[in-house]
């Protein structure tokens, strides 16, 4: 299978990543086979160590499987240099972190607009764009704050903007409602589920949150490295 | 857990920070180790040179011998001095000498010089005169009338080994003694006194030349430990009784002393400095070493420590630091400066500036000291520690939330919306600028640390250079203005056949160069001055009073009496050193003689009509000025004249002046000369002044790149999380590094800005008032203008290029931590606290 359907944004075969500490090694993932195709709003779900926050790692082009192979958006991670990897990361993968993790030095507006930069895009087309999500966001006014001048769930709908708003091939969450009370978790929720369904957008989502997992249309459980069961719901 | 062993758990926990606090207490104190070992070693070298080649170090005379030798005054009984002096087991060895002063010529040149006669026997066991001997042979106890002289005095008369020379003298009964002396060999010391002024015979044939059959001047001693030089001088003392006075090497060589002192006030000065520099370094250090820990304090409150055990653990930690540092810092700096010790620095490069210290060579040998390395280590771990309060207090007080929060809380403001940067460049830009405002106590810090290292070497470079300029300005002022126009070969042989053709003309000529502000025709010759009690030699000047008052500024320097008048032949102005020696007053007669340029003698007698007094002693009993009109007719000149000397409207512009005045000049057969050449050892501190300006600035470098590493590395620690951030969504790597040197440069630029303004303000304010040091050289220079009150002034071609070099030095520190923080693992970076 070397060329990958296109249809699927990310693909794995037999991924494993071993970390070496000291003596022992710990085989945190163990040989994963997942397709995720476009358009999925998909939940990696398991007890803490179970591989899902490595899985988003690899998924992610943060880090390099040990062995076995991935693909996101039919490009080969597992040999590229740390640029090319960064790269990738620029053009095609948004990311929203539990901790929100904005540029606490640039203002909301700036933090959304960071990767467009990034990307060359023209300032005024970059700077509608980033008013036109946070807009759409419900953070009309907000634009100018830093990230401290912001309540949580603020601050992870501007991570939510600064993922969305490249039009990335997927956006990967990494527990994103953990840090959210439920009502904040719940709209975040909804958003991106509104984001997905109205603009396609591929969501990746590690989480124990059960408001989460009832939103989402697949979910991947996971333990010990493996995947042990994948549920699909109709939407 | 005890607290020492918490403390060493914390500062084996982040290795990385506690190595660089270590390596700014050990870099700084090896620094400070270092420097002193090499004043003291240079000192050392010079006492030890100068002692050894012939003072000795403690000398007996006849009371009052040493104030005003005369041949009056013989040691009276020399049989029982040597042998008090041969019962003391402090004391190697003793020689007796018979010294006089004495004319020595060859052909048409001559030459006033210190005349010695010794008896090579024991001679060698107290100078090692005889053993610097590099051409033809030393001199023996059969030797008869045979001489060895320096190396200069070899040039100067033209002499060789094998010529004859004559020597004139003052002898034992008052009458003029002459004789013949064939030169036996030449010696070479480095040190001016000796090689250019000195003449050795033995000790038979000098009794003989003055007519005094037995006895000495002076017996000198070697002792076996110069350091029980004045013990020993005091025993003797008591011992010889008051018809005997003992002098130690301190007040023998006070140009030697002058050195030391000059040396170590230099020193002082670069020590003070350098621990400022120091001090703001380690206490940087230290400080963000504790502040970047707050949320680890803040954890150890929350479980239960109880503040007042919090700060002794900061305590503590700081003086595992502070202890390691001075082991490392003590290790280094006494190792560094004891390889050199052995294997010497060769600084022969500056060779010149080092001549003005008597007795220095080319190679320096640091000599470290245990008494100096503990009392720099105790200063050192006092700052450390002292550093270390301030936040130790700090982490007690601490409130355990708002601290595992981090203190960024506590200071969030609101800022005003800044300016949305417009492109990616910008972007990066924008970062680093609100990451330095975002740490304003790190930032401060930072910038204090640097800022105060630049004022302190701001002040140091001003310091040296406004006190070099000003002996320069005053030097040239009082004797020799910027230029000189000399007959070729003048100076080395100062004969009054040299001499320049229709002077008048050529004063005219320059008089119209607009560089020049002035000119005036001088004579200038060697002259035995006389008054009823005493004869001294002398440098004779006859200067044109209104043309001179243009030129020098010799009539500020008068205290007594009135200056020279235009025109007035009869009257003279002398040194206050040298009416004390000839014992003269103003209105008293003083009889000059000096050779005529025909060959005769001639002599005249002038009424002292004024006595100056410069910083120099030296000068002031060397020199005497008589209107030109008078000096003619004495040496004989007609209307020629032996020098011109320039004042020039800007000193700097002396080289190139001269350069375009030397082909014009050179077609009449003289030469043009500049003040360097003129006042060497002016010359020679300024360079020296250089070398000492390069070693403040390599450790200000040091120190500086440091702190930065220090400073950067923090604040890429700290914020591995955000970094992590920014490369997960995709920041380049190389856009990760322009982040952090853009704030660092940031931070070292506005350091240095500040800096030089804070420096510069306190070099002008002391350009206004002054420094007052006299108290420490006050009127034992040999030159004169060599001032006791500094005034700084900063100079912009001392101060531009180190700016900009220390803005380099610390891009290239933060270099380690912008690399670090492109090459961090997003995924490790995000999972980091």
């Amino acid at each position: 299978m070397n060329k990958p359907a296109p249809s699927f944004a990310v693909l794995t075969e037999q991924a494993s990543k071993t970390y070496q500490a000291d003596d022992t090694s710990v085989r945190a993932l163990d040989g994963v086979d997942l397709q995720i195709e476009r358009g999925a709003f998909m939940a990696l779900v398991g007890p803490s160590g179970s591989g899902k926050t490595t899985l988003l790692n690899l998924v992610g082009a943060l880090d390099m499987p040990s062995a076995g192979r991935l693909w996101v958006d039919g490009k080969e991670i597992g040999a590229m240099s740390a640029t090319r990897r960064a790269e990738i990361r620029l053009r095609k993968i948004g990311f929203v972190f539990q901790e929100y993790n904005l540029i606490p030095v640039l203002s909301a507006l700036e933090n959304v607009e960071y990767v467009m930069m990034l990307q060359g895009v023209a300032p005024e087309e970059r700077t509608r764009r980033s008013r036109a999500m946070l807009a759409a966001l419900g953070l009309e006014g907000l634009e100018h704050r830093r990230p401290r001048q912001l309540s949580g769930g603020q601050q992870q709908r501007v991570a939510v903007a600064r993922a969305v708003v490249a039009q990335p091939v997927l956006v990967l969450a990494d527990e994103p409602t953990a840090n959210l009370d439920s009502a904040s978790g719940g709209s975040l929720m909804d958003l991106m589920r509104a984001l997905n369904e109205r603009h396609g957008v591929t969501f990746v989502f590690s989480t124990h949150d059960p408001m989460v997992m009832e939103r989402a249309r697949r979910i991947v459980r996971m333990r010990d490295g493996r995947i042990v069961a994948d549920e699909r719901r109709p939407a | 857990m005890t607290l020492a062993q918490l403390a060493w758990r914390n500062i084996g926990r982040n290795a990385r920070r506690s190595l660089i606090t270590l390596a700014s207490i050990a870099s700084g104190l090896a620094a400070l180790i270092f420097m002193w070992a090499f004043i003291d070693g240079a000192n050392e070298q010079m006492v030890d040179n100068t002692t050894r080649y012939f003072s000795g170090h403690v000398q007996v005379h006849a009371m009052g011998y040493h104030d005003d030798p005369s041949l009056d005054r013989t040691i009276p009984d020399l049989a029982s001095v040597l042998d008090t002096i041969g019962q003391r087991n402090d004391v190697a060895a003793a020689a007796p000498r018979f010294e006089g002063q004495a004319l020595v010529a060859l052909g048409e040149k001559s030459r006033g010089v210190f005349l010695a006669g010794v008896d090579p026997e024991v001679e060698r066991d107290v100078s090692a005169l005889l053993d610097a001997v590099i051409l033809g042979a030393a001199l023996t106890s059969n030797d008869g009338a045979a001489m060895l002289i320096g190396e200069r005095m070899a040039e100067a008369l033209g002499a060789t080994v094998g010529d004859q020379l004559s020597v004139i003298s003052q002898a034992y009964d008052g009458s003029l003694a002459a004789a013949r002396f064939h030169v036996k060999g030449i010696f070479r010391t480095k040190i001016e006194e000796l090689d250019g002024w000195t003449a050795i015979t033995p000790l038979a044939a000098v009794r003989e030349f003055l007519a005094a059959p037995s006895g000495a001047t002076s017996v000198a001693m070697r002792l076996r430990d110069r350091d029980t030089t004045t013990a020993t001088a005091a025993a003797l003392r008591s011992t010889l009784g008051e018809q005997y006075e003992v002098v130690g090497w301190q007040r023998l060589l006070q140009v030697v002393m002058q050195s030391v002192r000059f040396h170590e006030v230099l020193g002082y000065a670069v020590l003070l400095v350098l621990f400022v520099i120091v001090a703001a370094g380690v206490t940087n250090t230290v400080l963000m070493a504790v502040l970047e820990r707050t949320r680890e304090l803040g954890i150890l409150l929350a479980l239960g420590t109880r503040p007042s055990r919090l700060a002794q653990t900061i305590m503590v930690e700081a003086m595992l630091l502070g202890l390691g540092g001075l082991v490392l810092g003590g290790l280094v700096g006494v190792g560094v400066s004891a390889y050199y010790g052995a294997s010497g620095i060769d600084l022969s490069a500056y060779s010149r500036g080092l001549e003005v210290m008597p007795g220095l060579s080319d190679i320096i040998y640091p000599l470290p000291r245990v008494d100096r390395t503990i009392v720099l280590a105790l200063i050192v771990l006092g700052t450390t520690l002292l550093a270390a309060v301030y936040p130790s207090l700090r982490a007690a007080r601490l409130e355990p939330v708002s601290a595992i929060r981090g203190w960024e809380s506590r200071t969030l403001r609101s800022s005003a919306p800044a300016r949305e940067a417009r492109n990616a460049r910008h972007i990066f830009f924008a970062i680093a600028a609100r990451n330095v405002l975002r740490n304003p106590r790190r930032s401060l810090l930072t910038l204090a640390g640097i800022g105060s290292t630049v004022v302190g070497f701001v002040f140091i470079l001003s310091f040296f250079d406004g006190f070099i300029d000003q002996t320069i300005e005053n030097a040239t002022g009082y004797v020799t203005g910027h230029l000189q126009i000399e007959p070729a070969g003048f100076r080395r042989e100062m004969s009054p056949d040299l001499a320049i053709e229709a002077p008048e003309r050529m004063l005219t000529e320059l008089r119209a160069e607009p560089r020049i502000a002035a000119a005036a025709a001088r004579v200038q010759t060697q002259a035995l001055a006389s008054s009823a009690a005493k004869q001294e030699m002398v440098v004779l000047m006859g200067v044109d009073p209104p043309a001179e008052a243009q030129l020098t500024i010799l009539d500020r320097a008068l205290r007594e009496g009135a200056p020279l008048a235009p025109g007035d032949d009869r009257s003279v102005i002398v040194g206050r050193k040298l009416a004390e020696k000839l014992r003269v007053r103003v209105g008293e007669r003083l009889v000059v003689h000096a050779q005529s340029a025909d060959g005769s003698l001639g002599s005249a007698a002038y009424r002292i009509s004024g006595i100056f007094a410069t910083e120099s002693e030296a000068f002031d009993g060397r020199y005497i000025y008589i209107g030109i009109g008078a000096a003619r007719s004495l040496v004989g000149l007609g209307d020629r004249a032996s020098i011109i000397g320039i004042r020039l409207k800007d000193r700097r512009a002396s080289e190139s002046v001269r350069a375009a005045l030397a082909p014009v000049v050179s077609r009449a057969g003289y030469d043009v000369v500049s003040w360097p050449t003129l006042l060497p050892q002016v010359d020679e501190m300024d360079r020296l002044n250089r070398v000492i300006e390069y070693i403040v600035l390599a450790i200000v470098f040091g120190v500086v790149a440091l702190g930065v590493l220090n400073t950067i590395l923090m604040a890429v620690m700290e914020r591995t999380r955000e970094l992590g951030v920014m490369i997960a969504i995709g920041t380049r790597p190389g856009a990760m590094v322009r982040v952090v040197m853009y704030e660092t440069a940031i931070v070292v630029s506005a350091g240095i800005a500040i800096g030089y303004l804070l420096g510069i303000a306190i070099v002008e304010y002391f350009g206004v008032h002054g420094i007052d040091l006299s108290f420490l050289f006050g009127g034992v220079a040999t030159i004169p203008g060599l001032t006791g009150v500094i005034y700084t002034r900063a100079s912009p071609q001392t101060l531009v290029v180190p700016a900009t070099m220390l803005l380099a030095f610390g891009l290239l520190a933060a270099l380690y931590p912008a690399l670090r923080a492109a090459r961090l693992d997003p995924a490790q970076a995000l999972r980091h606290a």
